[in-house]
């Protein structure tokens, strides 16, 4: 009989592990100030800021980026492990614990990105791109009547759409998680039926 | 099976608490540098990267070519930065400073790249219009040099435009 596994699943699950090991060295999105003056990479799992050639980070963003690389390995792990067992009697809490974490991590992290470029705007009235280029000017308070412009660049990544593919991955493993269930047969097994007993006397 | 759904919660929960109080911990005693790392303090106070203050750019030396009616003002500028800079363009107008006379523009001609740490001389060629001519023939009759100052002085360093609304005082540019 061949087992049955859950192939969504399982690319999902090494997807996933691939996101989280190439985002470790790329970011998820780039902003780029000047001509690489200075440069923020920000991603889920790892966030830093590089000013004028001196690299640093957020001591509660690494924090809330550990929370994010450790859900997201546990996710693989445990997608990964659903799939080739997707008919087991406890796949099932397997798979509701592992495929919405990516697409939430997604989601979280473009929410919070849009959130803060409006942040930005609505209290310094400073215009940061979610994509593309632009020249904004620094408020005249923060600069001592100097007027300061800065070409400011931002794209988003491909480690970015790879998570995307991840989490569509996910999704697509829960959704033949129903398929595999109703395909799968009940166990039949063989009946035996008792030939009626003849009373001798 | 409850076994397995409790193990997932205990995941769960190790995997944001953990972090979050570890760094709470490490940082209990200075809750403020949870949000503003060392090199943010730096910056706040002016000493970024190396340590010393950024200064501005210092006025060497002025030449005056008759010919050409252009005065080449040389400038020394040291790159406090690890970090490789380029002055990508510079410009201003110039003026009298004893009777805010316009007398001409500067420009510096080429891009200059300043590496990491190293002091490097910075030309701008200013010309001189002929309503400059004319009034260092009536107003400065007689004088080998006199005081200018550079006014809406716009300089691009690396992408990022300065613009600056104060006068730069240049003592003793030759005008003849």
């Amino acid at each position: 009989m061949q087992a049955k596994i859950n192939w969504f699943g399982l690319a999902g699950g090494v997807t996933t592990i691939v996101v989280i090991i190439v985002s470790l060295f790329s970011p998820w999105w780039q902003l780029t100030i000047g001509e690489n003056l200075a440069k923020a990479n920000v991603s889920p799992l790892n966030t830093n800021f590089d000013l004028i050639g001196t690299t640093f980070t957020i001591p509660l963003i690494w924090a809330l980026n550990v929370v994010s690389l450790l859900t997201l390995v546990a996710s693989g792990i445990v997608m990964i492990v659903y799939s080739i067992a997707p008919t087991k009697s406890y796949s099932k809490h397997l798979l509701g614990f592992a495929y919405k974490k990516p697409l939430f991590t997604l989601l979280f992290f473009v929410a919070v990105l849009f959130a803060l470029t409006l942040l930005v705007q609505a209290i310094l009235h400073f215009n940061v791109p979610l994509a593309g280029s632009t020249t904004s000017t620094l408020p005249t308070e923060f600069t001592e009547g100097t007027t300061i412009s800065v070409l400011l660049s931002a794209e988003f990544q491909w480690p970015f759409w790879l998570a995307a593919v991840a989490a569509g991955l996910c999704i697509a493993a829960r959704i033949y998680h129903k398929r595999i269930t109703t395909t799968q047969k009940p166990a039949t097994t063989p009946t035996t039926t008792t030939p009626p007993t003849v009373a001798t006397t | 099976m409850q076994k397995i759904r409790l193990l997932l919660t205990l995941i769960t929960l190790a995997t944001i608490v953990g972090p979050i109080a570890g760094i709470l911990l490490v940082y209990q005693n200075n809750l403020l540098g949870l949000v503003i790392p060392p090199e943010v303090n730096k910056i706040m106070n002016g000493t970024f990267v190396t340590g010393n203050p950024l200064e501005p750019p210092v006025f060497v030396d002025s030449q005056y070519n008759v010919t050409s009616q252009t005065v080449a003002l040389t400038f020394r500028f040291t790159n406090p930065f690890n970090f490789d800079l380029t002055i990508n363009s510079m410009s201003a107008d110039i003026q009298c400073d004893a009777h805010n006379f316009p007398l001409g523009h500067a420009t510096l001609n080429n891009p200059v790249n300043i590496r990491a740490s190293e002091t490097a001389t910075i030309t701008v060629l200013g010309t001189w219009t002929q309503d400059a001519i004319n009034h260092f023939q009536t107003a400065h009759a007689g004088a080998q040099s006199i005081d200018v100052e550079l006014v809406g002085l716009i300089i691009n360093v690396n992408g990022i435009n300065v613009q600056t609304n104060e006068h730069i005082k240049i003592s003793n540019v030759p005008i003849a």
